[in-house]
Parts: C-alpha cells; structure tokens; sequence
C-alpha cells in the first residue's frame, strides 16, 4: 500500500494542473470559473455563519442565480433570443435584437452544477463548508472530471480532497482497467459508429429502409460509448491518483423503465435534478398530479440542460412524458408484493420489458440528434424493410464496433458486478488490454472527434 | 473512502508491472504484424507500396544504368524502359514512386542511385502538373523501408516536425497507417499475400526489374470523372499566380545541386495528359503560370532543364483510371514520344 504524506503539495499541484487543463482549451475562460468558485466559497461560508434566516436565503438565492445567470448568458442567451424573435415574427413583428457571438465554455454546466449544489447543500446544513478556498476550488477544477463529469457531490469528493488519499496498486490496477476501457470505447466504438451515424443522419433525405434504423442504433451506440468512455477515463485517472469518482453509469441499456433508465443513465445529472429541483418542486409528496408534474418539469429542464436548442427540450419532455406514464400505472396498478421470483414467464417479462424500454430510448435519441423537425420527420417516414448494399455494408461495421460492448455489458449484467477487467486472472487482462489498445491505435485518427458531452 | 470492490486485495506491485510491460511487448509484436500485412501489395496502400518497392528495385538493381527515371505514377505508367532501349539503344530504368512523395522523394531516390552507382548518364523527371504544390505526404515518405541505403537521404528536404512523422510512420505504422490498416481489421477476410510474409517484411516483395508497370486496361467512368475533376480544379485556380511549395522548391535545389556537381543533364517532364484538359483555356493558363513558376525555380542549375512544348496528349480510351496513367499500349507511345524529344 502507498501512502501519500505532502498532501497541501499534491492538492497544490493538482489545482495548478486542473487550472492549466482548463486554459489550455481557452485561457479566457479561467476567470470564469475561479469567480464562480469564489463566489460560492463565499456564499457558502456567509450562510453557514449567518444566524439570519432571510440572509442565509439571500446569500443561497444569491449564488443560484449568479451560477445560472453564468450558465444562462454563454449557453442559452442567443437559444432564447432566436426563440423571442420567431416567437414575435409570429405576430407580424420584426424585432432588430443584436446577437453575440458567444463561446460555450467547455464543462460550465459540469461545474457550475456541482459548484451550486455545494452551497445548496451547506444552506440545507446538510455539511459545514471548507474554510479552505484551494480546496474548494480543487473540487471545482478537478481536471478528470471537469468538462464531462461525472458531476461530483461535495460529502463524496470533497473528504478526498481535505483527507488523506492512498494510492494503491489495486487503485492503479482498477484505474488501468478502466482508462484501457474508456479509449477503446471512445476511440472504436464511439468514433467508428459515429462516422455511421453521420453519414445516415446526414443524407437522411436519400435514405430509406432498415439504412435509416441502422443510423438511429448507431447513434445509440455512439452517445453511450462516448459518453460512459470519458466518465470511465475520468473514473480510471482519478483512481490511480487515490481519488474515487461516483459511478455514472450502470448499464442503462437494460433498463427495464423510464425511471429505472434515469437511475442507470448519467447518474450524476439525474441525482442532482432529484435532489435539487425535483424535490425542492415538492417531489411525491404533493399528491399524484403534483408528482406527475414535477417530474415533467424535472425532465424538461434535464434537456434544456443539455443545450440550447428545442430539440434538446423536446428529448427531455419526450422522457418526461412515459415516466409519467409509467408514475401513473404503477399509481393505478401497484405490482404485487409477493410476486414469486423466477420462471420463465417472469424471464421473458424482464426481456420484454427491456427491448420495450430500449425501443423508446432509440426513439429518444432520434430526437436528441436530430437539428430540425424535417429531420425528425424524415428519420421516422423513411424507415423501412428495404436493405441496400449500403444497409449491409453499414450494418456490418455497425455489429462489428458494437459486438465487444454487447459482449462486456451482457457479463457485467450476469456477473452482476460493473468492475470486469480488473479481476479477471491476469494472463487474460494482458490479452485483452492488448486487443483493445492494438485495435484502439489501429483505429485512432481516423475520425478525430470530441466527446459529444463536451458541447454541454 | 468509498470501495467499490468487495473482493480482497490480491494485486500486487509486481502483477501490475508485468501486466504492463506484457501488454508492451505483445502491442510492439502487433506494431511488427501491421508492418508485415502493409508491406505487401495485395494488403496496404498500392501506391504507398510502389514506394517502397522502388527503394528495394533500387537495392536489388547489380549494373547501372543509362537513364535513369524518376515521377510519379504517371511515370509508372507511363515510360516503358523496354521500348525506350528500342528506340534511342540506351538502357533505362523506371523508378518512378506516386504524388505524394512529391520531388522530395525523387531526389532521395537519386541520392541513393548515385551512392550505389555514381551519376547516371541523364535523369527524366516524370511528374503530373500539380504535383509542384503539393506539399509532401509523410506518410507517403515513410514507406521508405527501415533500413538500407535510403538512410540520411532526407537531409534539406523536411522540416523536424515532418522528419518525426516520417520516422514514427516507418516504425509505428500501427498507429501512423493510412486508412488501409483499419480496413484490414475491419474487414480481416480480405488479407491475402502472394508472397511469403517473412520476406514482405523487409519489403522484398517485387516489382518487375525495369520498374515499369503498365495499366491493366481502361476504366472509362473514372477517366471521365476524373477529368471533370480536373477541369473544375483549374477552373477554380486559373486566375492564380503559382507558389511551388517548400519542399518541392528544397528538392528541385538538391536535383540541380546534384545534376551540377556531378554534370548530368536532368528533364523535367509533364507525365502524359488527357487531350480535354490540355486543350481547355483555364488549363492552358494555370499551365503556363507552373511553367514559369519552375523556370524561375531552376534558373541557376544549368544542367536542369524544364522541357520545353506541350505535353504528350491522350484520349478517354488511351487512358487507364485517370487523366494521366495511360494504358500499357499508350506507353509505348509516350515513351517513343520522350526519346524523340529528350534522347536525340
């Protein structure tokens, strides 16, 4: 076991790395986030030591609004401003707004989430804060996981910044296990399927037949590869570093309802808008219409989150809509307490309910990756039996870069246990660290691309 | 701190390096299978292929030769040293590589000639007009093979940057491969070699001895389609005045620092043309701004000549897949047109 004895150096050096991370994309915006780290260091330590109540509001009310004021002007001040135009157009007006040309700084949502719910969380005096800024603003910057997530709860990560961390070789081991993992994911299935989903999404308009649900599963594949691939990168450098980030994903696409996806998909996003938008709005205490609605309202702005543009709204109002559902049915029909286990019957539920809950997702994703309802529309009439050379080729590539992810998360699902690699014997970890590193080299720069998440 | 692992602690130190240093070894033995699958013909890029085979014609070549044939495709394609020894008597040899090599390549290639054999009596530099601003494809270059006498030939022509990316392509093709690798993984059914892997590896693998590879018939969509490529390029250029890129500017120096010092006469030649784009006026006009762009580049080197007139002009059906590779019996006519213009 290694101990690690410097800790203020290592805390030091890694906020002065997470700081050169970030400016490394644009220094410009390396004030941004140190004003909002500031701000809500103090805000935090001015309610903790306020003994006025209205204050202590003040200040949290304070911090809320300067964080999604932040958010709001780089990532939705022209996205509501084209909408206020159309929407006055409508009305024979022809409004002469300006328009900024503002850049989205990578990760605001990230930090700006995890930075607010830290003085949600001192206000609810659910924790003391830190009357250490650097630390405070290590757990803001933290370079693994600053511009994706996952988005990190103060009691989870913090204690790792202000604690002693140990680094050992079953951490190192671990964090091997995953960083391997998460290239491969994102350099050969993310990027490989990618490039199908481009060309399909892309010429939609020539396209139809089985081509077109090639192109919606490969976008399926392609956001979850590239996003649990980063999470995983972000998991694996900070394991090897002592640090443990939260799960972020746990094998959403077997998830067998709307709720229990949202439990498996972006865990850290779906946590925070339940903890801090969805229970605050009254949760399921309100009665059932009051339930209905505040997860509506919870989805909705879960995809306005995602960016500024109405497609993205419309994917969340699409997820909010069959949670409701699915609220409402349990509401009416309460599934028995003693239903025996087992069986194929109950077997061939769970499979049912799985490829039912997977189908909606396909569907969802449609939504999310689509620029305009044209597109949406399209996709949707111009699926089809037909198969072309094209749907062969395109579906061949599309199973040959899916298969390994297929192959992991069915044992993971079976062995009931996410951390796969790292415990096989280690003649077969060699072997399959040198397929995925071979294949992800021979398959890099072929499409150089960003994660998806980043745009967020 | 959290754990998410309910299992004991049963790594240690010494499971972790190993698993590395494994890993390590079996990726370079990959690293060297990539190699051996690119290296041959049948598997990786043709063109990038012909590069390397021109290295190895040059090493297995025992007598000099007369003239001594450097280009590009169009020159693969095109100069058949057989007939050019029927009409002028003379032996020649065709070395002749792809584009992207650009005159960076050439003038390695008669580096390496004149290492081995001393100056040739006279050099043919057989190029496609818009080759002179292209700059070089290091990808392209480090298919030169790993080691041999085409070692050092590079000095002057790259900058660090593009001599690392040479370097790392000759012995990491697994990561610095074309697009030819991935298809291979992709699709594994399609490996084939004709020839015993071993030897491919050192790229041994053979072209004809006298270099020439004459087109295996006619492709008419893609000569009209390249055709219309053409055009619109030139379309698009003709108003422009001409820059020979860097690295051809730095290899048409070392061509005429060479023909000067060991006073041997070197041709450049236009590479066979589709009579369309030839006759076409934007072609005409770009053409001649190139013309005079390489006039001025090469004005100092009195044994470097640009040679003079039109191209040698060719129809859809004289031609193979593209504007400039003509077919196996259009290259007898251009090499007979080359010796009645060059050789006497």
């Amino acid at each position: 076991m290694l101990t690690q004895r410097w800790l203020r150096v290592q805390n030091t050096l890694l906020l002065v790395a997470s700081y050169i991370f970030y400016g490394w994309w644009d220094w410009r915006f390396l004030g941004l986030i140190a004003l909002t780290t500031v701000v809500d260091f103090a805000m935090s330590n001015l309610i903790h030591t306020s003994n006025d109540a209205l204050r202590r509001k003040a200040f949290l009310v304070f911090s809320i609004v300067f964080n999604l004021g932040i958010l709001g002007f780089f990532k939705y001040f022209n996205f509501f401003e084209d909408s206020a135009v159309s929407l006055l157009k409508m009305f024979g007006m022809q409004p002469d707004f300006f328009t900024l040309k503002i850049l989205l700084p990578v990760g605001i949502s990230f930090y700006t989430f995890q930075s607010m719910s830290y003085t949600i969380d001192v206000y609810r005096g659910a924790l003391k804060p830190t009357r250490n800024l650097f630390d405070y603003a290590l757990f803001v910057s933290f370079f693994p996981q600053l511009v994706a997530g996952p988005i990190e709860r103060v009691p989870h990560l913090l204690p790792q910044v202000t604690g002693k961390r140990t680094i050992t070789w079953e951490g190192i081991n671990s964090g091997l296990a995953l960083l391997v993992w998460g290239f491969f994911k994102k350099v050969v299935i993310a990027d490989m399927v990618g490039l199908i989903a481009d060309e399909i999404f892309n010429g939609y308009d020539d396209l139809h037949g089985i081509v077109i649900l090639i192109g919606m599963l490969a976008f399926t594949v392609q956001i979850y590869a590239d996003f649990s691939a980063y999470s995983d990168i972000a998991r694996g450098l900070s394991k090897m570093m002592g640090f443990d980030l939260m799960v972020n994903f746990r094998l959403p696409y077997f998830a067998r309802n709307p709720a229990d996806f949202w439990r498996r998909w972006h865990i850290s996003l779906s946590s925070w808008i339940r903890d801090y938008l969805y229970i605050p709005l009254g949760g399921n205490r309100g009665g059932k219409w009051k339930t209905y609605r505040n997860i509506f309202v919870a989805m909705a702005l879960s995809g306005l989150w995602h960016g500024a543009a109405w497609n993205f709204v419309l994917w969340g109002v699409y997820h909010g809509a069959p949670q409701v559902g699915h609220r409402a049915w349990l509401d009416r029909f309460p599934p028995p307490k003693d239903r025996p286990p087992g069986g194929w019957q109950s077997n061939a539920l769970v499979v049912a309910q799985v490829a039912g809950m997977f189908t909606l997702t396909v569907i969802g994703w449609v939504l999310f990756r689509s620029r305009s309802m044209d597109q949406i529309v399209g996709m949707f009439t111009h699926l089809g039996f037909g198969v072309t050379d094209q749907a062969l080729d395109l579906g061949y590539q599309l199973a040959y870069f899916t298969l390994p992810l297929v192959v992991v998360q069915v044992f993971q699902l079976a062995k009931n246990e996410l951390h796969l690699f790292e415990g096989i014997r280690a003649p077969a970890q060699v072997a399959v660290y040198t397929y995925l590193i071979v294949m992800s080299l021979a398959f890099a720069l072929r499409a150089p691309s960003e994660f998806i998440y980043f745009q967020f | 701190m959290h754990n998410t692992s309910t299992r004991s602690n049963r790594i240690t130190a010494s499971r972790v390096i190993l698993t590395v240093l494994s890993v390590f070894v079996l990726v370079l033995m990959a690293n060297f299978a990539a190699l051996v699958l690119l290296k041959s013909a049948e598997n990786g890029n043709r063109g990038y292929w012909r590069i390397g085979a021109m290295w190895n014609l040059l090493g297995r070549m025992e007598e000099p030769t007369d003239w001594l044939v450097l280009g590009d495709s169009s020159g693969f394609r095109g100069f058949d040293p057989a007939v050019w020894q029927d009409a002028t008597g003379e032996k020649a040899i065709n070395l002749s590589a792809t584009v992207q090599v650009v005159s960076a390549g050439y003038a390695m290639l008669l580096k390496g000639y004149i290492e081995r054999f001393g100056a040739p009596k006279a050099v043919i530099v057989i190029h496609t007009y818009d080759a002179w601003y292209r700059e070089v494809d290091t990808l392209a270059v480090g298919q030169t093979p790993l080691w041999g006498i085409w070692e050092n030939r590079s000095a002057g022509l790259f900058s660090i940057v593009q001599s690392a990316k040479i370097l790392l392509t000759k012995i990491f093709p697994i990561y610095y491969s074309d697009t030819s690798l991935p298809s291979l993984v992709l699709r594994p059914y399609t490996i084939r070699f004709t020839a015993n892997p071993l030897t491919i590896a050192t790229n041994r693998a053979r072209v004809a001895d006298n270099g020439f590879e004459p087109a295996p018939g006619t492709e008419t969509d893609s000569v009209v389609s390249d055709l219309a490529g053409h055009l619109r390029f030139v379309s698009r250029v003709a108003g422009r005045n001409v820059e020979l890129s860097d690295v051809n500017k730095a290899a048409l120096h070392q061509l005429g620092e060479l023909s000067d010092q060991y006073e041997f006469d070197i041709y450049l030649v236009n590479g066979p043309i589709h009579t369309n784009l030839n006759d076409d006026r934007d072609f005409q006009n770009h053409y001649s701004k190139l013309r005079q762009a390489l006039t001025e580049e090469i004005g100092p080197f009195k044994r470097l000549h640009l040679l003079p007139g039109e191209p040698k002009t060719f129809e859809t059906h004289q031609l193979f897949n593209s504007i400039d590779h003509v077919t196996g019996e259009s290259a007898e006519s251009y090499t007979r047109w080359l010796a009645d213009r060059v050789a006497r």
